[in-house]
This record gives structure tokens, sequence and C-alpha cells, in this order.
């Protein structure tokens, strides 16, 4: 009899918890097949897989591709919307993917996470779209940060910096900003365009021998970061400092030789030394076997504990309720504090990070080790690098 | 003829079929599918003359480029015939320059032209530069379904143009161009002539497919509308689905497309393996495309 009992207990207990619940179903949109997307996708799972654990909230993900194409995540996404029937979206890495949604989006009236599409242009489409809170810092945060880099290298020494940048959306967006903002600082600078994966940077940075630059500044892909590095060398042209601006660096970097003394922007890095990153490194490591450098894996992994803090407090499954939770999330992060505030621009309402969560690191010894802002540098930076 | 009629048919009726809660993304991915194979049907055109072309991806970008310039002062559809002219007008200024180039020759210069497109459209600042240009969407967006019958009837335009020219008396002048250019001369053929009126009007057919993408997608960079991947696109639907033909490029287009978009759903970063795994069996199997199966049955029918 009291077996029974006992057993009656634990199953009303069990119903009950289940009765607590709350279930809410969630599109993925992301670019599935690329580093950053994976990362992502990634770092969402083991989010939900965090909050589906603590019992109070249930989040089912429907994950979708978006090929990094509008052809592709357009049909996706109305998928997401018609088929599957959800009221929340995470996705939106790419700008101009992010931007081709803004249509079908304000169509369909999810409750859209953005967690990358750093574009200005993203934020002029979204401006009048109340449920879209985007997590990623904007452009211009991106530019504030690296500046304040470079006023750094000013301070130390630096006069003149060479820029090398691809000739396409990505490299030339901005770039006579950026010339102008770096004059303004005092630098002097020459700026060369390149065609990414070319392999061939020879003849431009023999040309460049004559300017004598204190910095080599480049902005391309992962594919160009090795050649770059291995010519810089070849032709001579010793720089005090070589920094790159990939989207991603090529996997493996770190082990080759050439990669030591380079530096880069990242917004995290497994090596930051806060409560939450330790935490999100010490899972990730636990559910993939290996630990990620691609912040895009945090991101994902903070959009779903923000979601599921919202949901919580919510206690409901209507997207409404729970973006006005949303609203009001304050939390700690593996990049520092999350709270929803207006752009800075004015554009939209809910803005999470902004330029503060950029860090500046340099590959020292096999590894990127944070080495600017001195608040968050674990390593004092190596200027002038030995190239 | 018979397979393509239905095809179109079937496009025309999709929003009433009933698809239930898979009607919006049957109609998107449609969409998509009529545009691409468009474009396919237009490469063919000029593939019909022997000419193996690599700027079509270009003419695709220039239509959409030109149709979402010109759209808040023209209108959608006038702005979607200045896409298609635009495009013609590049291919006239192209093929006079390389048209008497041959085989990898002209593919080089037909990619040269789609990098220097690139990079002019990138450097301008009246085409939105690196950073990109928004789009309004075909009709300014009164009309829930008039994107997709525009995308239709671009696709009934490529076909009927397709159909038309294949029975008539420049077909025969394509065919003889691309089988034997020296023997076609010496008969009287004007070939550069034919080749250049045959390119202006491929072209002038991928601009009008570009100008209705560019008003669903709603937004162009220079990297998507002029990227090598929709030059190869075009290339390889009408290989997949039968060089030459009518229905092969627009069936070929149809499939490649529903079936990239499929695979992604049910695969994810898998399919591309599937996608390549089928292409590669094809080729082998089928060299003519998927018209040489109902080849085929025609022949083993009237054997």
């Amino acid at each position: 009899m009291r077996k029974v009992l006992v057993v009656l207990l634990a199953v009303l207990g069990m119903a009950g918890l289940a009765l607590a619940q709350t279930t809410v179903r969630v599109g993925v949109l992301l670019p599935i097949s690329t580093v950053a997307g994976k990362a992502a996708l990634n770092g969402v799972q083991l989010g939900v897989d965090e909050v589906n654990a603590g019992g109070k909230v249930k989040i089912e993900l429907v994950v979708v591709d978006d090929g990094n194409t509008p052809a592709t995540a357009v049909p996706a996404l109305t998928k997401l919307m018609t088929v599957d029937r959800v009221d929340i979206v995470i996705g939106g890495l790419a700008s101009g993917v992010t931007f081709a949604l803004s249509g079908p989006v304000k169509q369909y009236n999810p409750l859209f996470l953005c967690i990358g599409a750093a574009s200005s242009v993203v934020e002029q489409a979204f401006s009048d779209y109340g449920r879209f809170f985007h997590y990623h810092p904007w452009d211009y945060h991106n530019v504030a940060a690296a500046l304040e880099f470079f006023k750094h290298l000013y301070d130390s020494g630096a006069r003149r910096v060479a820029i090398l940048y691809e000739d396409g959306p990505f490299g030339s967006a901005g770039i006579q900003t950026y010339r102008q903002q770096l004059e303004r600082q005092g630098y002097t600078v020459q700026a060369e365009a390149f065609k990414s994966g070319s392999g061939s940077f020879t003849a431009i940075l023999t040309r460049l021998k004559g300017f004598r630059p204190d910095i080599l500044y480049w902005i391309g892909y992962d594919v160009d970061a090795l050649p770059i590095a291995a010519q810089t060398r070849q032709v001579g042209l010793e720089p005090k400092l070589i920094y790159g601006a990939p989207p991603a660096w090529p996997v493996g970097f770190e082990k080759n030789t050439l990669s030591n003394d380079v530096a880069g922007m990242t917004a995290w890095l497994p090596s930051v030394a806060n409560n939450e990153s330790r935490r999100f490194v010490t899972q990730y490591r636990r559910k993939f076997g290996e630990v990620t450098d691609e912040y895009m894996a945090p991101m994902g992994y903070v959009i779903a504990l923000s979601l599921g803090k919202a949901v919580e407090a919510a206690n409901s499954a209507d997207k409404d309720r729970i973006a006005a939770e949303l609203a009001k999330v304050q939390m700690s992060t593996p990049f520092g504090p999350l709270s929803f505030k207006p752009s800075d621009t004015g554009r939209t309402r809910f803005q999470g990070f902004n330029q503060s969560i950029w860090l500046q690191f340099q590959y020292l010894e096999g590894s990127r080790r944070p080495v600017f802002p001195a608040s968050r540098a674990a390593r004092p930076l190596r200027f002038p690098g030995n190239y | 003829m018979m397979l393509a009629a239905v095809l179109l048919l079937l496009a025309l009726v999709l929003p009433g079929l009933p698809l239930g809660q898979w009607r919006a993304f049957a109609l998107d991915t449609a969409q998509f599918a009529f545009l691409i194979s468009g474009l396919a049907l237009a490469w063919d055109l000029l593939a019909r003359t022997g000419q193996l072309s690599l700027a079509h991806g270009a003419f695709f970008g220039l239509g959409a480029y030109a149709a979402a310039l010109s759209a808040p002062a023209l209108g959608t559809v006038p702005a979607l015939l200045v896409g298609g002219a635009v495009a013609a007008l590049f291919s006239l200024l192209l093929g006079l320059a390389t048209l008497r180039l041959h085989g990898m020759y002209f593919a080089i210069a037909t990619l040269a032209f789609s990098e220097v497109m690139r990079t002019l459209v990138l450097k301008a600042q009246f085409t939105g530069g690196s950073i990109g240009l928004p789009v309004q969407p075909a009709f300014g967006g009164a009309y829930p379904l008039g994107g997709y019958y525009l995308a239709v009837a671009v696709l009934v335009i490529c076909t009927v143009t397709s159909l038309l020219l294949s029975r008539s008396r420049l077909h025969y002048a394509m065919a003889a161009t691309r089988q034997g250019e020296a023997v076609a001369r010496v008969l009287g053929v004007p070939v550069v002539r034919v080749k250049l009126v045959t390119f202006m009007i491929s072209a002038f057919l991928a601009g009008l497919a570009g100008g209705v993408y560019a008003m669903k997608t709603l937004f162009l960079s220079p990297y998507d509308a002029f990227g090598l991947g929709r030059a190869v696109e075009a290339l390889v639907i009408p290989i997949f689905g039968g060089l030459y033909t009518t229905t092969g490029p627009l069936l070929g287009g149809l499939i490649i497309v529903s079936l990239e978009t499929w695979l992604r759903l049910r695969i994810g970063e898998g399919y591309l393996v599937v996608y390549g795994v089928v292409l590669v069996l094809t080729i082998l199997f089928l060299p003519k495309g998927l018209m040489s199966l109902f080849a085929r049955r025609k022949g083993a029918r009237h054997a």
C-alpha cells in the first residue's frame, strides 16, 4: 500500500511539473554549412538543453538552413511560419540575407531574435518592427572598437597604416570611413584592394615596402590569413603589427608558427575569465568534445538562455508576453552583462550588446590571447611583433 | 512540348491547389525555381550557337539592379522591361567585342565581363556599392501573388521565346553555327550576326528574370547579384535537363531548385553530398540530360 502511495505521489508530482512547464516551439534559421552558422547552432542547442533541464520551460527547436542566400532563406522562413507554425525565430546571421528576410518577417510577425546582421542597412529595415531583438553589435560599434585599439597603437608609436581590403562587400564596406577616422587619429594611410582567395599578395606587399607601414591591417577572409602572413615575411615588409579582420580565422591557424604575434578582433574567446564564460566552455566541451573559438557559439547560447528566462517570467507561450519579458531581461553572459536598450541611432528598440564586448587578441604561443582593452587583457600586447 | 505545356499550366494553377499549410512555402520555392529556370532557358539559347557564356549571371544581376533602380520612377512592369533592355544593351557591347572568340576563350572573356560588372556596381554610389541596395516589392506589395505571377510570366516568355526560336529560320542558322562555323559561313550564314542577335535575346530574358528576382528578395548586393554561382547555375541546369531543348532547362530548373530546397530542409548541411551525387549520376548515365529519357522512350515506342 505504501509503495502504491509513493508511486502515485511520484506520478502526480511529474504531472504537476508537466502542467507547470511552458512549451514553446522555436525556429532556428542559420547558414548551418558555414563555420559560424554551425557554431551558432551548437550554442543554441547547448542553451536550450540547459533551459529544458531546468524543468520550468521546454523549448523545442525546428532547425532550417538559410543557405546564406535569400533564394533559400525566404522559403525556409516561410516554411517555419506556415508549416511548422513557430512564433519565435532565432536567426539572421548574414546581413544581406537578414535584409531579405525583413519583408517576410513583417508579413508573419514572429518574435525575431537576431544573432548577427551587423549592417546598419538591416537596422533601418527593421526600424518599424517591434518584435525585433538584435543581440549582435551594429557595424558602427565594430568600427568604434577597432578605432579604440588603433588609438592605443598610435599612443604606442605607430604612425603609418597599410590597409589591404578584399574587393567585395565585406572588405569594401566602410573602407573610406575607416580611412578618414584613422587619418583623424593622426595616421598616414595607404589602402590597397585585393581579390580574396587569390593567394598572391607579393606585388602589393612589395609596393607597400616603400610606404614602410607600422601596421599591416588586412580585411578579408580566412583563406587570406596564411598567404598574407607568409608573403609579408618573404618580401621583408617588417611591420610592427599584422592586424587581421576576417569574419572567421582558418581552422588550425594557431598551430602554424606564421600566426605568431598576428592580432585580430573578436567578441569572445574560450580563455575569457568570467564565470559564465567558464561555465559555457565546460558545458560546450562536455557536449561536443571540444571548444570552439567562434564567438557565434556563445552568442547562440546567450540567445537561448535569455529566451528561456523570458518564457519562464511570462509563464506563457504567447509571443507578445515573452517579448515584454525579454525586454526586461538582465543577465550575465560570457560577453558581459546583457540588457536591451534602444540602439544608438534610435532606429530599433531592442539592442543587446554594443562595442564593449569586442576585444583584441593576439596569437601568442599557439593560441589566441586577449590583449586589449587592458581591463580584459590576459597578456600584454607584443608590439612590435616579431614577423 | 507537351511536358512544357503541362509544367506551365501547373505553375499557373499552383496557388489554387489544395496545398494546405505548405502553400506559402511551395509558392516561394516555385517562384525562385521559375526565375532560375528562366535564366537557364536564356543561357541555353546562346548555347545553341555553340557559345559557352559565363556572363549570364551578370546579365541577371544587371537586370536586377536596373529594375530595382528604375522601379520607383517607372513602376513594376516598365522597370522590368528596362532591366531586360539594359542587360541586352550590355550584351550587344560585349558581343561586338567577343563573339568572334570560341570555346574557352569566349567563356573566359564573359567571366571577365562578370568581374568587371561586379567591380563597377561595387564602386558606384548610385547602386549602394558594397552596402547593398534595398528594393521595392513588385507593385509596391499591393498584390500578394503579384510577384509570383510575374515569375510565371517570365517563365512563359522564356519558354515561348525558346519554342519560337526552335521553329524559326534562325534556329537552323544557330545549329549550323554550332556544328561548323566555317562551313556555315561558306554557306552564307551571317555567323557573327546570328550569335549577336541570339546573345541579345538571351541577355534580355536573363535581365527580365533578374528584375523579378530583385523584387522578391528586396535586397541586392554585388556579391549576390554578380557571383559566379549564378552563372554556374545557369549552365548546370540545361546540362542536367537537356541541352538545346526547351523542356530540358525548364524541367531541369524546376527539379534542381526544388531538390536543393527540399534536401536542405531534410538533411541540412549534408545536402550538397546528395545533390552532387545526383548531378554526377545524371551526367554519367544521361549525358544528354533528362530529356534523353523521353527520347529513349519515344525511340522504343517507334521501334
